[in-house]
């Protein structure tokens, strides 16, 4: 499996050539390279898992090592990719998916005037996302950590005239940098207490911590995870992170970056196994966030804000998945979610470029005939995220909140009972709101170039089919497949108990999934209600801002820190430069004082001499 | 033979002659031959010592002097006529631009 | 070999002289360009002899005193010279037509800095040392912005003060050595030997301690820092940051910490401390600096002040990233100063709030420049982060609220680097902004820049050389230190990766 690092290395060098080259290639040369490499990933990943697939389970691990990357007295770091069937998945992911992105942007950037520094960003995102999972240490997973978030920085702010677009940009970056700090110190904590920062070193050796310690490393590794996977409360930044391109969006929602935390706690199961505070606390966080996410998703006119926010609300279901030790179910969540997320976005995508740039809600409506592709794709997608039954987020959702139940965990099982129950109304509200009733707007709706569309085919099928990969009862490939992975160390695998399905549990989600199909055929399907009851405005009004945690943010640390700053230049100028400036005057002052003494006569210069002279000779006579 | 003290009122008075001239007179070209005159009071000091103790170190340090005072009047001479190129006067007083 | 390094750009300053002034710019980069070619064919010698120096010349100079014309290259000395050649290199012809003195003047400034790293008898450092500070004074006065004689004045008050200390310290090493051995000697391996008392350490490191504060500079001695660096043009403030700022911070490594060992456990703390305010307060000033120049400078105070927290935690892992960080910080510092000179020069202002747009119109500029700024931020993979993370670990093993309180400064720089970038890049472009000009960065000045871009890379995908080649003399210095630390490190020294 050495040669594994050519699925890293192919988008690097097309990132590379497209930023180098870009310009005198053209568009169509600079988009063959990029798309061209991200399909070499993609068929190289395939060859790997097929590889994997031929070995028994036991030997599907490899770890070849490459160079020494530092040696430094008592740290001693090296460069080595894990490829094993937990990498094998998120190669297949990011190579898959991110490939039918870049492919469906070809279309729809085609009149940007920055095309090939766009592809140039898109396979330097998908190189940094490949390196974090591919890494077999710590530190190296930092460092495809900190560039996905340089890459979601540039594409966020790709358009980079545009105010918000800059903001959002630097939102994203400082939060995910706050996260990379978390990483970075838990990394310290590592190499002091262990002296190792490689994850079997790690693994293998945490028996020799105190609880304390691996609850503060498990903690850290967790603000991580929560800043880049968008956990309350760190999640403010990715709703506005659809201020960049649509394709971008896709790419930051589905394939690469937000699935990073989920990815990182589900390889370090070790520490969290070990550290059950820290556990129960991404478990509860993770529902809570669920909860919190749908509600606001309820009331949102921007097309792209409601999926961000159901993004938001998916990743909470993962996280209540890896803190109650359901790995599996958890990746498996994250599989299904990266199908009909990509799907939702790119099908937003193509309403958005059908409609020449409008993203609110209230004024589409009726576009069904206008785009039928993507009205029966986006439908698939819609269901798979409400998790209708039999569509794939049925199966990956009921897996979590089945295995929450059978493991004890009643409360957490309930909000996300009821989160799912919003899921389905803030999804099928959008999804009435854009295709049904009738058209509000002025423009003449289109549909997209079939290189927007075939992916959006190809993705539906993904979201249509991939839960039969696990179906409750009978089959569970995706549990055998990450079996060797998480039977290596301790705490990894439930209890043969806790995966059997609860019937019950299964009919009561979908029955509430059905209900709030039909509450919102209801309210937005057949006419859209424009006025709200009088009781529900503040509500309303509540979750339309976001339960106002940006504001509370900005205050809380924005505000201080620019404090913080003005008394450091404060201090600069008034106290360092005025003990300076107040030597510089001693000394001004004395040559003053001084001064008269040289008056530019030079027979008075004489005189002085000659009674210096004078008091010499006197004083050397007479004492 | 003439008494050492002899030699040196006279030398004493040649020395007060000249520092006189230094502080009363403004022309530099003047000052400079008072100064002259200082250093040939100080010398006739030196030789009549010289002379008084039989030992030559006066004699050596005479001639150093007459060294250095030609160097000097060499120099201070080039000083002031760069000085009166500049300013059409030597006028001491009016050189005051150390003035603190 | 050594003398010709030395030598080099001396004679390229003397040539210069005889050279018509139009070919003063390509004279001055030919000699640049044969010093680093030089610095790099002495890259094997460096490593050659078992002795404490790869290759000693020495030759006595003032026979009375002890003082010997020696000049020694060992791996610690390897790479902060060839970070000299290279820096100046870049540097010198980064702005095109300027008088043929500027050019002198700054072959001197390289030469005068190769010494001072080069130097092994205390007293050729002292005369390097001081020597340094006139071009690099000249060049601040007579080639710098519209407050440049006050900046200048400032600049050689600040170096010249401390430096006397420095001086009374070094004679007092050489007293030392005459009463001890029976006659005066300045040559650093004979002083190796002294065995000095605790109250004389403490003054003598004192004394050196002071000078160097100053020149790197840190908090509170950084106050001629903010003027120097804005007034100057921007390959003198280059030169200031990167490579002067680095002869203070080797004269910890070379001189202070190996010849003082008690005094610089004494004295520890204090550094420490030093170090930290650096760190804190250049990060939080530079978040509010108007002035984009200034920014850099700041940022700049916040991470020698990292460097100096390195040396100050006195463990060997903290000694090799301090090292590694000054090889990273001059490298990514001459690439933000000059590149943020173009952009100067190209809006006609330095006011971040007036700069912008900077996207549109320049885009290679910006992604120079915004590859520099990331760099510099310490992003993972590039090279700014293999220092940081070498450097804090070090600490980390000694003294781990140090490194808590150093790792905010990693927030804060991502949250001022950013703000810098964005400023220059994003919005409009000011009404300044250079009409008929081109607002792009010129062809030339691409390639010049272009190799400090690629370290920046390969330094960051693997920095390994630098530690390897400092690892001996760094191995010394910490024996003489006795580091306290090592035998915890070496608890843990069966490590990592794998």
């Amino acid at each position: 499996m050495q040669d594994a690092i050519g699925i890293l290395l192919l988008p690097a060098l097309g990132s590379l050539i497209a930023a180098v080259f870009g310009r005198s290639l053209g568009r169509k040369a600079t988009s063959y390279v990029t798309v061209g490499a991200m399909a070499l990933a993609f068929v190289w990943a395939v060859s790997v898992f097929l590889r994997m697939l031929s070995l028994p389970p036991a030997q599907r691990s490899f770890d070849p090592v490459y160079w020494q990357w530092i040696k430094a007295g008592s740290l001693s770091l090296h460069f080595g990719l894990l490829i094993d069937p937990l990498s094998a998945i998120f190669l297949l992911i990011v190579t898959g998916i991110g490939f039918l992105i870049h492919l469906y942007s070809i279309g729809y950037m085609h009149d940007d005037a920055n095309f090939q520094r766009f592809f140039s960003y898109l396979n330097l995102f998908a190189f940094a996302m490949l390196v974090l999972v591919t890494a077999d240490n710590f530190l190296f997973l930092l460092v495809g950590w900190g560039a996905v978030g340089l890459a979601s920085y540039l594409l966020i702010g790709f358009w980079h005239t545009r105010p918000s677009a800059v903001s959002a940009a630097r939102k994203a970056l400082v939060l995910n940098v706050a996260g990379d700090v978390g990483i970075m110190l838990a990394i310290f904590i590592l190499v002091m207490t262990l002296g190792r920062v490689s994850y079997s070193g790690v693994f293998s050796h945490i028996s020799s911590l105190t609880s304390l310690q691996v609850e503060l490393i498990a903690f850290l590794l967790y603000l991580g995870a929560a800043a880049k996977s968008a956990q309350f409360p760190l999640h403010v930044w990715l709703p506005d992170a659809m201020e960049g391109p649509t394709p971008v969006s896709a790419l930051i929602h589905a394939a690469t970056m937000v699935t990073a935390g989920v990815y990182l706690i589900a390889r370090a199961y070790p520490i969290f196994h070990a550290a059950p505070v820290a556990a129960e606390w991404v478990a509860g966080i993770g529902a809570f966030t669920a909860l919190f996410a749908a509600t606001i998703a309820l009331v949102q006119n921007d097309i792209k804000r409601v999926i961000a926010y159901s993004t938001v609300s998916q990743l909470g279901y993962m996280f209540l998945a890896v803190g109650i030790s359901a790995y599996a179910a958890g990746i498996f969540h994250l599989t299904m979610h990266a199908f009909f997320k990509a799907l939702l976005f790119l099908g937003a995508g193509s309403v958005i470029h059908a409609l020449s740039g409008e993203q609110d809600m209230r004024k589409m409506g009726g576009l069904k005939k206008f785009l039928p592709i993507t009205y029966w794709t986006f439908l698939i997608g819609t269901a798979a995220n409400a998790g209708v039954p039999f569509f794939s987020g049925f199966f990956s959702k009921d897996a979590i909140l089945g295995e929450a139940l059978a493991t004890g965990h009643f409360w957490l099982w309930l909000v996300g009972v009821v989160a799912a129950f919003f899921s389905a109304l803030y999804i099928f509200r959008l999804f009435f709101l854009v295709f049904h009733g009738t058209y509000r707007g002025d423009g003449h709706p289109h549909e997209s170039p079939p290189v927007m569309t075939v992916p959006l085919v190809v993705l539906a099928i993904g979201a249509l089919l991939g839960g039969y990969l696990a179906v409750p009862g009978a089959w569970n490939l995706f549990d055998q497949w990450l079996a060797p992975v998480y039977s290596r160390y301790p705490g990894g695998l439930l209890p043969a108990a806790a995966t059997a399905p609860n019937w019950g549990a299964i009919a009561l989600t979908s029955v509430l999934v059905l209900a709030a199909v039909w509450v919102a055929w209801n309210l937005f399907g057949r006419q859209v209600r424009e006025e709200l009851p009088e009781g529900l405005r503040p509500i309303h009004k509540v979750l339309y801002n976001k339960y106002y945690i940006d504001e509370i943010g900005h205050a809380v640390f924005v505000w201080t820190v620019d404090r913080l700053a003005v008394l450091a230049d404060l201090f600069d100028r008034v106290v360092v430069d005025g003990i300076v400036m107040g030597i510089a005057a001693l000394v001004k002052g004395w040559g003053e004082a001084l001064a008269p003494f040289q008056s530019g006569y030079l027979r008075r210069y004489g005189l002085a001499v000659l009674i210096g002279g004078v008091f010499v000779v006197a004083y050397l006579t007479l004492v | 033979m003439v008494p050492i003290s002899y030699y040196l009122i006279l030398s004493a008075l040649l020395f007060s002659i000249g520092t006189v001239g230094v502080l009363i007179r403004r022309n530099p070209l003047q000052m400079f031959m008072s100064v002259e005159l200082m250093w040939n009071a100080v010398n006739l000091s030196f030789v009549a010592f010289a002379r008084q103790y039989l030992n030559m170190a006066g004699h050596v340090f005479v001639f150093l002097v007459i060294t250095v005072a030609a160097a000097e009047v060499a120099i201070g001479l080039a000083i002031i006529v760069l000085v009166f190129r500049n300013r059409e006067h030597a006028d001491v007083d009016e050189l005051n631009v150390m003035k603190g | 070999m050594l003398e010709l390094l030395f030598f080099l750009p001396i004679i390229g300053a003397l040539l210069l002289l005889l050279l018509p002034e139009r070919a003063a710019r390509g004279g001055a980069f030919i000699a640049a360009l044969l010093t680093l070619a030089v610095s790099l064919v002495l890259i094997p010698s460096a490593f050659g002899h078992s002795g404490a120096y790869g290759m000693l010349s020495s030759v006595t100079w003032v026979e009375a005193w002890g003082v010997h014309w020696a000049l020694g290259l060992d791996g610690l000395s390897l790479v902060l010279t060839i970070l000299t050649a290279l820096v100046t290199a870049v540097a010198i012809a980064w702005t095109p037509a300027r008088p043929r003195t500027y050019y002198v003047l700054f072959l001197l400034l390289e030469a005068f800095s190769l010494g001072t790293f080069l130097a092994a008898d205390l007293f050729v450092f002292y005369v390097f040392w001081e020597a340094m500070i006139i071009p690099a004074y000249l060049l601040i006065a007579g080639f710098g912005g519209p407050r440049r004689a006050k900046a200048a004045i400032k600049f050689l008050i600040y170096s010249l003060a401390p430096s006397l200390l420095m001086l009374v310290a070094i004679v007092t090493l050489g007293y030392e050595a005459f009463l001890q051995f029976g006659s005066w000697s300045f040559s650093l391996p004979v002083l190796q030997h002294l065995v000095l008392p605790t109250s004389v350490q403490m003054w003598v490191f004192a004394g050196f301690a002071i000078a160097f504060l100053v020149k790197i500079p840190a908090f509170p001695f950084h106050s001629w820092m903010p003027e120097a660096y804005a007034e100057s043009p921007a390959p003198v403030t280059a030169m200031l940051s990167a490579v002067l700022s680095k002869t203070a911070l080797y004269g910890f490594l070379r001189i202070a910490l190996p010849l003082m060992p008690v005094a610089a456990h004494r004295f520890a703390p204090a550094l420490g401390v030093i170090a930290l305010a650096s760190i804190l307060y250049g990060a939080l000033v530079a978040l509010t600096q108007r002035d984009g120049k200034l920014v850099i400078g700041y940022s700049s105070l916040s991470h020698l002040g990292l460097v100096l927290l390195g040396i100050a935690a006195l463990s060997y892992t903290g000694l090799e990233g301090a090292v590694l960080q000054m090889v990273n910080h001059g490298i990514y510092a001459t690439a933000l100063f000059l590149l943020f000179g173009v952009v100067e020069e190209r809006m006609g202002t330095r006011d971040l709030q007036a700069m912008g747009g900077l996207e549109a119109r320049g885009p290679i500029l910006a992604g120079l420049f915004l590859i520099t700024v990331l760099t510099a931020l310490g992003l993972p993979g590039l090279q700014g982060f293999a220092g940081e993370i070498t450097i804090l670990t070090g600490v980390y093993l000694v003294q781990p609220v140090w490194a808590w309180i150093a790792v905010i400064s990693v927030i804060l720089a991502a949250a001022y680097f950013i703000r810098l970038f964005q400023k220059v890049a994003h919005g409009t472009a000011p009404s300044t902004d250079q009409p008929g000009g081109r607002p792009e960065i010129g062809g030339m000045q691409i390639a010049l820049v272009a190799p400090l871009i690629v370290l920046m890379f390969v330094l960051g995908l693997y920095p390994n050389p630098v530690p390897r080649a400092v690892s001996r003399p760094l191995k010394s210095v910490t024996q003489s230190v006795g580091v306290a630390a090592t035998t915890r490190a070496t608890a843990t020294s069966e490590v990592a990766g794998k």
